[in-house]
């Protein structure tokens, strides 16, 4: 009886097998092979989705101390901090490294930025291998394809800003490819590289997209302004500034009105300035920064955190509200030297009296707001990207959306340009627009200098992560990378609580040439077999 | 694959025993990464490989002798051990220079430390040969360009491995430390005489290094080490001129490595049987009363905290005393 009770188990079971194929045969619940992603349309589109989300901003580079030496991907917190714009308050920080000059191949800075747009780099490869048989219809493919190639070239151009010329790669490699010592492409490969890639993007990329969960996608604009960006450091002025007469010409962006310091906040993102932005949404989604919860005083956040000091350098950048500088202008009081200031001083900077979250910021050394162990060494923190409205406590992420090009550069581009090619009104024309927007008077007929310009520029881009690409192609290097920084000392009288304000410096910085680009660094080179190492950058 | 041959021998009914051992074992098919030698221009992080072979090799001897002389007997038995180790195979690209690459050597592998040495790329221990201190600008300008520009009397001075004037990280070598000790040696000896029995037993370590991150830290744990740093007026010092996020000094390099040998009295116990005739008065088998301590005395060059710990942890060891009272019914 046992016997043929085993016997029929067996049978049934071997027949239960046999009859549905592949039951053994799994697929793995958390992950998508690549064979069924390309069949698939609705992952196809998440695919590029994700590629979104990969894309570098300078906001992710904030809260990110603590990553291995090797793994800090930017140099510190803002890329402010190797510029006069700003200074980290920690003293280990890689940042400092540049300010003094102390750095070589082996401090693998910027390893990160390397690794990572190789990485993303070749997701775009993947997506346009694929091409020809994903199952979606020609145009949304084609539209597709040109945001996969813009944001293709906007990883090659972070990487080009930072080291120079790059290994150019366009197709996917694998462990099985013929070769991967592929050499750093030529300057003027690498640059018609991305040129093409955002040309061949603004063709077919729409002006805007109509669908709320298309938001924030690539645009024929974005490519273009990139392209005028990319020109305009390249210093090819007359395209430049066709590109930039191109991103006005669309009829899309205008400059925001809702407030310069507004601009930034959550509820603004995607405004009808902003060109491009990087959208931060949500934890499910993964895309978070950590920019209100660090940048903020210590006194809101409960902790004392490494942040990111504008410098008295930059504060003295901001004029007055007659259009002069703080030291030709009657409206200058020292005891009151933040009165009566060009109104985005209030807006980007955080200084000895400023209104935040109903809070009256005092900037003395170790006040609450600037306590002891962790001050800032030039009395300003910054406030721009800064939300009002954030709540600290609870675990909250920040979702504001990152800017990376807006219209406002793209006028001060243009207005660099027409100086460039000897049309001062023109580029004045521009310039006056963007003193408009915060009711700045008029620089007046016949008075557009260039050093009026650069000013302009560093006060209405200040911190957003172009200044070192700007002060390369000055060549200013040793005035605003290795300049002397300063900041402000406040002195409150303990008797009658005047506030006195003294000038006091606060770093020495060192600059040498070859600091414009930053050395490949030795992780990178290491891979190479020898005989085919990349040429490193000259003088490292 | 191990290869062990040993020898156990007893001679002379227990007077002199010895055992001793040779071992030698490969292990290959550890995983390492070949990252190590694929270009990230690939875009994709790879998986570790089962291509590392190390070979670790050594000898052990225990030797034992025990007597007894009327009432008083002994024994003493020290035991050591020798090992070494040395990377048969790591994928490493042919283009690091072979004073830099690990195959062939005999390693000292340090975990990965927040702030630990900028160059050591694979995990192994690699930095800038030192020559000491730099004690004049002439000294400074005659030799190769140091490694930054700031340098200045005071800092520490680094071989120019590749002879090519300047100092590059690719002056950088494979620091040979010895991070494992190359000799661990014990003895345990003890006499007893009557009633009173001694027991004691040592331990120590030879051939073995730690990197000193505490001193060049500096930073967070200043140590008294720093006293002695360099000035104009004490330039015989041990710690360079001072400093603080100063990039010069803070290169791994072996001017940080220091001995950290010891012989330390890990145990000694010191008993006595109270004479039976004391106890058949309460009733008692046996009273052993005995005092005692844990690490009494440590015998080493390297004074800041236990050498035992090789410099990870960074607690001073604690030295403990016991009395103790034992009664059997």
């Amino acid at each position: 009886m046992k016997k043929i009770t085993v016997y029929i188990i067996f049978l049934v079971t071997a027949l239960f097998v046999g009859c549905k194929k592949e039951f053994l045969n799994k697929e793995p619940l958390d992950e998508y092979s690549d064979a069924n992603v390309w069949t698939d349309s609705a992952l196809v589109l998440r695919f590029v989705d994700n590629i979104y989300g990969n894309i570098h901003s300078i906001y992710d580079d904030v809260g990110n101390e603590y990553q291995p030496y090797a793994a800090i991907s930017g140099v510190g917190y803002l890329p402010m901090d190797i510029t006069d714009e700003g200074i980290i308050n920690s003293s280990f920080i890689d940042s400092r490294l540049v300010n003094e000059e102390q750095y070589n191949s082996s401090n693998n800075l910027y390893n990160n930025i390397w690794t990572g747009v190789y990485t993303n780099v070749r997701s775009c490869n993947l997506f346009l291998s694929h091409f020809n048989t994903i199952p979606l219809s020609d145009a949304l493919k084609a539209r597709l394809a040109g945001e996969v190639k813009f944001i293709r070239a906007l990883n090659y151009m972070q990487l080009y800003d930072v080291f120079g010329p790059f290994p150019i790669i366009d197709t996917v490699l694998t462990l099985q490819s013929d070769e991967l010592n592929i050499a750093r492409g030529t300057d003027a490969q690498c640059t018609t590289f991305m040129l093409n890639d955002l040309n061949t993007a603004a063709a077919v990329l729409p002006l805007q997209y109509s669908a709320s969960t298309d938001i924030g996608r690539a645009t024929k604009g974005a490519a273009l302004g990139m392209e005028c960006r990319l020109l305009l450091n390249m210093k090819e002025y007359s395209q430049a500034a066709a590109a930039a007469q191109a991103v006005m010409n669309l009829g899309v962006y205008s400059l925001f009105t809702g407030g310069y310091e507004a601009m930034f906040y959550p509820e603004n993102d995607d405004n009808s300035e902003v060109i491009f932005n990087k959208e931060y949404g949500s934890d499910q989604s993964g895309q978070i920064n950590a920019v209100d919860i660090y940048e903020n005083s210590d006194f809101f956040v409960g902790f004392s955190s490494t942040k990111d000091c504008p410098t008295q350098n930059v504060v003295d950048e901001y004029e007055m509200t007659d259009g002069l500088p703080s030291d030709s202008s009657t409206l200058y009081n020292s005891s009151t030297p933040y009165a009566n200031r060009d109104p985005r001083f209030d807006a980007s900077i955080m200084h000895d009296g400023s209104q935040w979250m109903g809070q009256t910021i005092d900037m003395s050394l170790g006040s609450q707001f600037n306590l002891l162990d962790n001050p800032s060494p030039t009395g300003y923190m910054i406030r721009k990207f800064l939300n009002p409205n954030y709540v600290f406590y609870g675990n909250n992420a920040n979702y504001g959306n990152c800017i990376m090009l807006r219209l406002a550069e793209i006028y001060l581009d243009y207005a660099e340009c027409e100086l460039n090619l000897g049309n001062p009104e023109e580029a004045r024309k521009y310039v006056n627009m963007i003193r408009e927007r915060v009711n700045m008077p008029d620089i007046p007929m016949g008075q557009m200098t260039w050093d009026k310009y650069m000013r302009e520029r560093t006060v209405e881009l200040a911190f957003e992560g172009q200044r070192w690409n700007d002060i390369r192609r000055w060549d200013m290097g040793q005035q605003l990378i290795g300049a002397q920084i300063y900041g402000i000392q406040v002195n409150v009288d303990p008797n009658t609580g005047t506030r006195t304000y003294n000038r006091i410096l606060v770093q020495k910085r060192m600059f040498d040439p070859k600091m414009y680009y930053f050395p490949i660094p030795l992780e990178v080179l290491n891979k190479y077999p020898a005989g085919k190492v990349l040429q490193q950058n000259p003088g490292w | 694959m191990m290869t062990d041959i040993g020898v156990d021998a007893h001679i002379w009914g227990g007077l002199l025993g010895i055992s001793a051992d040779y071992f030698k074992k490969r292990t290959k098919d550890i995983l390492a990464p070949p990252s190590g030698f694929t270009p990230d221009v690939i875009g994709i992080s790879l998986s570790d490989q089962n291509n590392g072979i190390v070979e670790n090799s050594g000898f052990d001897i225990e030797i034992t002798h025990r007597n007894r002389i009327g009432k008083f007997s002994y024994y003493i038995s020290p035991n050591a051990t020798f090992t070494q180790n040395k990377v048969v195979y790591y994928p490493e690209s042919s283009s690091i220079p072979s004073w830099q690459r690990i195959t062939g050597k005999s390693i000292a592998f340090s975990p990965a430390d927040w702030y630990g040495p900028s160059s050591a790329s694979t995990n192994h221990l690699i930095g800038y040969h030192s020559l000491g201190l730099y004690q004049t600008a002439e000294q400074i300008a005659k030799g190769p360009t140091p490694l930054f520009p700031n340098v200045a009397p005071g800092d520490i001075e680094y071989a120019d491995i590749d002879h090519d004037g300047q100092i590059t990280p690719n002056d950088q070598e494979v620091l040979d430390s010895h991070f494992f000790p190359g000799v661990q040696y014990g003895i345990k000896w003890g006499c007893s005489y009557d009633g009173i029995e001694l027991n004691v037993l040592m331990q120590g370590a030879a051939d073995v290094d730690a990197y000193n991150y505490t001193s060049q830290d500096g930073v967070y744990v200043p140590t008294t080490s720093m006293l002695d740093h360099w000035t104009p007026q004490n330039t015989n010092a041990t710690f360079p001129r001072l400093f603080l996020n100063y990039q010069n000094n803070q290169e791994s390099s072996d001017y940080w490595i220091e001995n950290t040998s010891y012989l330390r009295v890990k145990n000694v116990e010191l008993g006595y049987h109270l004479p039976l005739v004391w106890l058949h008065k309460i009733g008692a088998k046996d009273v052993l009363v005995t005092v005692g301590g844990n690490n009494l005395l440590t015998f080493t060059k390297f004074k800041m905290f236990d050498p035992e710990s090789a410099g990870e942890i960074r607690d001073p060891l604690m030295k403990s005393y016991t009395a103790s009272l034992t009664i059997s019914f």
